[in-house]
């Protein structure tokens, strides 16, 4: 019975996986440049999706063009909050744990505008996918789509990270902002890039999210937890340790729900997944799977 | 019949609740820089603590005591990542220990009963925290028929243990124990250099305040009269950081300031609500709003709080103060 | 972004503490279960040697005195229930009989009624959840109450006076459900409540209203744990527990022929108190139970786990907000050619608003939700609901929260005083001859339902347009 299972389950833990990295890139870049976590993550995660529900839903346009906006509006979003938020309390010297409570105070006040504007209730895009069987193996257009846009990002990601001069920039200043700073490089403005790509991404995922489910204020939140995981297992500020946690995880929270069903556990357990690899990577090896990548090439 | 004191009490309560839990994170943070972002945890163990003890008939003070000890016990072993991780690691590790102690606890009699049939084939029945279906907890305080006395009882009890917990803690910030707790917080390394050990006090201080996080759960529990995992969940733990963020990082009365304040919008938005009838936006949205923004307004123009903290008054100091004074 | 490194000794340190702790721990974990699986042990082998041997003298010596006594004690619960159902039965038809409908009874009970010591206007409080988890399905409940009370009002008020329905938001959180009742109580100078919904609220602030005298009637709050917590006192419930749901589910399901059934649940006390009676009727034909956390929002991999599971029926308790999601992702994964059987929690037009979910639902579905349709006034206030509101209810528990309104006002007018002791003593008294909306809402001793029938509802597709329908009637 398990075996005719498992090309679904693994396939699930691929969809899962893909958006968990569109969700952590932003939020791994940016810890490592900003040096804080950025708790208005979520934040940008849900605005995504709400975007792509207004376009697509309310103002009925087609579905590329939602997707399209729901990036640009999280990354506006992500890019002003560095701005007009962070940026400036960096400046004032503001230490890290209160960056950090700042994110969370941002957060409440754009989730409860986003609230605000749509509303508590459960919204939902009403495409009709096509849908393909493959024996035991289920397909939809949107998990096409959603691999394919995974794929895609790292490809770019990975050729703007190490063919061209700026993303040589965000990998030095990722790995060492101090050497970064000293050999001259513009670290704020190498910042405002990453904020803005990597809250494009979240945006992106919170999209995808809301094409899977529904779009709630709390949409975020729930993928932050998992996207923290990810940053933490990868190694904070490596995008290939990313790359990698992000379907580590997507796999070890899809097949916990198979050893917990079979052990008669309850199966809500799996949340405890992402907790315990947060718990465990930091006491073991709070350096992520990063180091083990081959060359010990960080970024 | 109805008694509006009765509603003020009630807001009054959470207050004072909400400030033992405040003046236990000013400890840690506060004095000591250790950023324990797992304190809804804590509240939690506290509050089920005395939900047990007092089912299983313990007097309410043995089940005070217990919920204090349990809940600080526990902390003492968190702590361990205290010792380990700089301040950011150790917010998102507190955060998961509270998280997974959480689900821990709301699955905990299915797993032991899932646990039981699977190695002895018998099912057996466990129902000690109740799950998903939370706790009823009996009050500490039975006055029946005087309901307002009954709640002017119940402050009493709680505005006594926030004194006492005030005084406690303004006692440890000031006397030389404080000093070293505030040296470790502006400089570890340098406290270290001049033979403190440093790790003692952080395991001291992240015991201490989930002891009185835990006291302040078990308070609330009694209260309240029911408890669930679900009210535990992190944005408690938030609420109750911007009590102390708002108030004043270091300063204790700043912190009972903070939490009245975030207290009194919450009943503020209640009456709001219903003494427009129909608003064009909903003020709890706006309660929201208002929190983070002002968070944020005094991280940038205030950053040390309402109420900032001020130095330290020891014989010491004021002896130096005054001869350089008089020099 | 290194992390500070301590000295070795401290390295030492920890790890030999964290070693310790972890022995703790481990120690504290085999105890408990070493306690509770040498419990279990111990009785199943105690209880195999004493049963044996007291079998033998009880039979011998029972046989003898108990079958007289057991003859006047059989007669007796007989009687009683049996009247009981009778003079129930009495009553109903004699309810039925005496009113026109809903109106009727309305101005003969409530407002031709003389009550010279009322205040001047009736307060009536309603805690729902307008927001949070439950929001999409209060918001459309609390219609419920405003609709009785429009009625009332319009029809001449109590007694002559107008009625006040004063609406709090609990947001589905049982600590500011108990702050919001304080409100309605102390402040607002409310006796009676309509609500709140969900079983945990109405846990948190039962204690507080027993104090205070408030008369709680909650149209939807199914959790046994209410009775065992609060039995006897002011807290009232015009809809049946969840055990009598769970029942109904299973008759259902095996009488659709099912033989391997898995269970679905959302993780709290609505799904896992359904699940728990199931489990116990069901036994060996239960072959998987599934939580799954609403939070989660991607159900693929549980659902591939049912899938694999070669299951032929599946139960399935859930909300709008996750059971929307649920069916349509069980409809990506193929799981329509299963049969499925869901509790009331997804009945309502919100969950045909997803193409995909309703084409899936008018698939494989059939659910149960508690509504008499043989012997109520429910096409009255489908007609009622229609003009005051403009379209047709839209969630389960309306007609439960406008009779729970309806009665609470009968009461007050009855008593004569707005005062909690009488209000609830009225309310016991014309409980047993009340028809409603929902059906008959007599309360037993310790004000539950005392019998809680339940319908079948599928969804079928005319022209497109997908629509919900009763299509039978099950008793459980």
């Amino acid at each position: 019975m398990l075996p005719l299972n498992l090309p679904q389950i693994f396939f699930n833990s691929i969809i899962t996986g893909s958006i968990f990295m569109l969700a952590a890139i932003g939020l791994s870049l940016s810890y490592s440049l900003s040096r804080f976590p950025n708790f208005t993550h979520a934040e940008y995660i849900t605005l995504g999706g709400y975007v792509g529900y207004l376009l697509s839903e309310q103002l009925g346009m087609p579905l590329y063009v939602a997707f399209i906006a729901s990036f640009l509006g999280s990354s506006l979003l992500s890019l002003a909050s560095y701005n007009v938020v962070f940026k400036p309390l960096q400046d004032r010297g503001s230490p890290l744990i209160y960056l950090m409570v700042a994110s969370i105070g941002l957060g409440l006040v754009v989730r409860h505008t986003i609230q605000q504007i749509w509303g508590g209730s459960p919204l939902t895009i009403r495409a009709i996918w096509p849908r393909w069987i493959l024996g035991h193996l289920t397909i939809t257009g949107l998990y096409i789509y959603i691999i394919t846009a995974a794929i895609v990002t790292a490809i770019a990601l990975h050729l703007l990270l190490t063919r061209t001069t700026i993303g040589k920039c965000i990998r030095a200043s990722a790995d060492n902002v101090e050497l970064a700073l000293s050999s001259g490089m513009n670290v704020s403005s190498i910042s405002r890039f990453v904020w803005l790509i990597g809250g494009g991404l979240a945006g992106l995922s919170g999209f995808f999210m809301v094409a899977i489910a529904n779009a709630i204020p709390l949409l975020g939140w729930r993928l932050l937890i998992p996207a923290f995981a990810v940053t933490i297992l990868g190694g904070i500020g490596s995008f290939y340790g990313v790359l990698i946690a992000a379907y580590i995880i997507g796999v070890a929270e899809n097949f916990s729900v198979v050893g917990l069903a079979a052990l008669g556990l309850p199966t809500d357990l799996k949340m405890l997944i992402s907790f315990v690899i947060i718990v465990v990577v930091l006491l073991v090896k709070p350096e992520g799977i990063s180091a083990s990548i081959r060359g010990g090439v960080r970024v | 019949m109805s008694d509006p004191s009765i509603f003020v009490m009630h807001i009054a309560f959470r207050i004072g609740v909400y400030g033992i839990a405040a003046l236990s994170l000013n400890i840690e943070y506060g004095y000591t820089g250790l950023s324990n972002f797992g304190k809804a945890a804590f509240l939690m163990m506290g509050a089920y603590t005395a939900a047990i003890a007092v089912e299983n008939g313990l007097h309410p003070v043995i089940a005070i005591v217990l919920s204090i000890v349990v809940a600080g016990f526990i902390g003492l072993s968190a702590s361990l990542f205290a010792l380990k991780f700089r301040e950011d690691y150790l917010a998102i590790t507190m955060l998961a220990f509270a998280e997974i102690s959480r689900l821990i606890l709301r699955n905990f009699d299915d797993s032991v009963r899932a646990l039981t049939k699977l190695i002895t084939g018998v099912e057996g029945y466990t129902n000690i925290f109740g799950g998903v279906h939370g706790k009823v907890v009996r009050s500490f305080v039975s006055i029946p028929g005087d309901y307002r006395l009954y709640n002017i009882v119940q402050l009493t009890l709680v505005y006594g243990l926030l004194a006492s917990s005030y005084v406690f803690v303004r006692l440890l910030s000031d006397s030389p124990y404080g000093r070293v707790l505030r040296a470790i917080r502006e400089d570890e390394l340098a406290s270290q250099t001049l033979g403190k050990k440093t790790w003692v006090y952080k395991m001291q201080i992240i015991g201490l305040g989930s002891a009185l996080a835990g006291l302040a759960g078990a308070l609330n529990a009694q209260f309240e009269g029911y408890i669930s995992p679900e009210s535990f969940q992190p944005h408690l733990t938030f609420a109750i950081w911007m009590m102390v963020i708002l108030g004043g990082v270091g300063n204790n009365l700043g912190v009972l300031l903070g939490a009245t304040l975030v207290e009194s919008i919450e009943a503020i938005a209640l009456f709001v609500k219903s003494f427009f009838g129909y608003l064009p936006f909903d003020p709890v949205n706006i309660q929201w709003i208002f929190v983070g923004a002002s968070i944020i307004a005094i991280i940038a123009f205030k950053p040390r709080g309402l109420l900032e903290e001020r130095p330290i008054k020891t014989p010491a100091v004021e002896v130096a103060r005054i001869g350089y004074t008089k020099g | 972004m290194r992390p500070q490194i301590l000295g070795i000794r401290n390295r030492l340190t920890i790890s030999l503490a964290f070693f310790l702790i972890c022995i703790v721990v481990a120690a504290v974990i085999v105890g408990v279960a070493g306690y509770y699986i040498g419990h279990s042990g111990g009785y199943r082998s105690g209880y195999d040697a004493g049963y044996g041997e007291g079998y033998n003298r009880g039979r011998s010596e029972g046989l003898a005195a108990g079958a007289e006594r057991a003859y006047r004690e059989g007669y007796t619960v007989g009687y009683g229930i049996g009247y009981r159902y009778g003079f129930s039965n009495g009553t109903f038809n004699i309810a039925k009989a005496l009113y026109m409908g809903l109106k009727d009874r309305i101005i003969r009970e409530i407002v031709q009624v003389s009550a010279p010591n009322l205040p001047s206007k009736i307060k009536v409080g309603c805690l729902m959840a307008l927001t949070g988890e439950l929001g999409p399905m209060g918001v459309e409940i609390a219609k419920g109450a405003q609709l009785a009370v429009a009625l009332v009002n319009r029809l001449g008020g109590v007694a002559g006076r107008p009625v006040e329905l004063i609406l709090e938001d609990t947001a589905t959180d049982p600590s500011r459900a108990l702050m919001a009742c304080k409100k309605l109580v102390e402040v607002d100078g409310v006796k009676v409540i309509v609500g709140p919904m969900a079983s945990g609220e109405v846990m948190a602030i039962g204690g507080y209203v027993n104090e205070r005298k408030v008369v709680l009637v909650s149209p939807s709050a199914t959790s046994p744990y209410i009775t065992l917590n609060f039995p006897d006192d002011y807290v009232f419930r015009v809809v049946g527990s969840d055990t009598a749901q769970a029942k109904a589910l299973v008759k259902l399901a095996l009488d659709a022929g099912c033989k391997k059934i898995a269970t679905l649940v959302i993780d709290n006390p609505y799904g896992v108190g359904i699940e728990d009676v199931v489990s116990s009727l069901l036994g060996a034909k239960l072959v998987l139970k599934v939580r799954y956390d609403p939070r989660k929002m991607d159900f693929r991999t549980e659902l591939t786990q049912i899938k694999g599971a070669g299951v032929d029926g599946v139960i399935y308790v859930g909300y709008y907000e996750d059971g929307r999601v649920m069916f349509r992702q069980a409809f990506e994964l193929g799981l329509d050619n299963v049969k499925w059987f869901a509790a009331e929690g997804v009945y309502g037009d919100p969950m045909l608003v997803v193409p995909e979910s309703a084409e899936f639902m008018y698939r494989a579905v059939v659910g149960t939700r508690p509504l008499p349709p043989l012997v109520s006034f429910y096409d009255e206030f489908l007609e009622e609901y229609e003009a005051v509101f403009g379209a047709k209810p839209a969630a389960p528990y309306i007609e439960y929260c406008l009779d729970a309104t309806l009665m609470l006002l009968e009461a007050i007018a009855k008593a004569g005083v707005y005062d909690g002791v009488a209000i609830k003593q009225k309310l016991m008294e014309i409980s047993s001859s009340f028809l409603g909306a929902s059906g008959y809402k007599a309360f037993d001793n310790v004000g539950d339902q005392l019998m809680q029938i339940y319908s079948a509802w599928k969804v079928v597709k005319e022209g497109g347009v997908y629509r919900l329908v009763d299509v039978e009637v099950v008793t459980p």
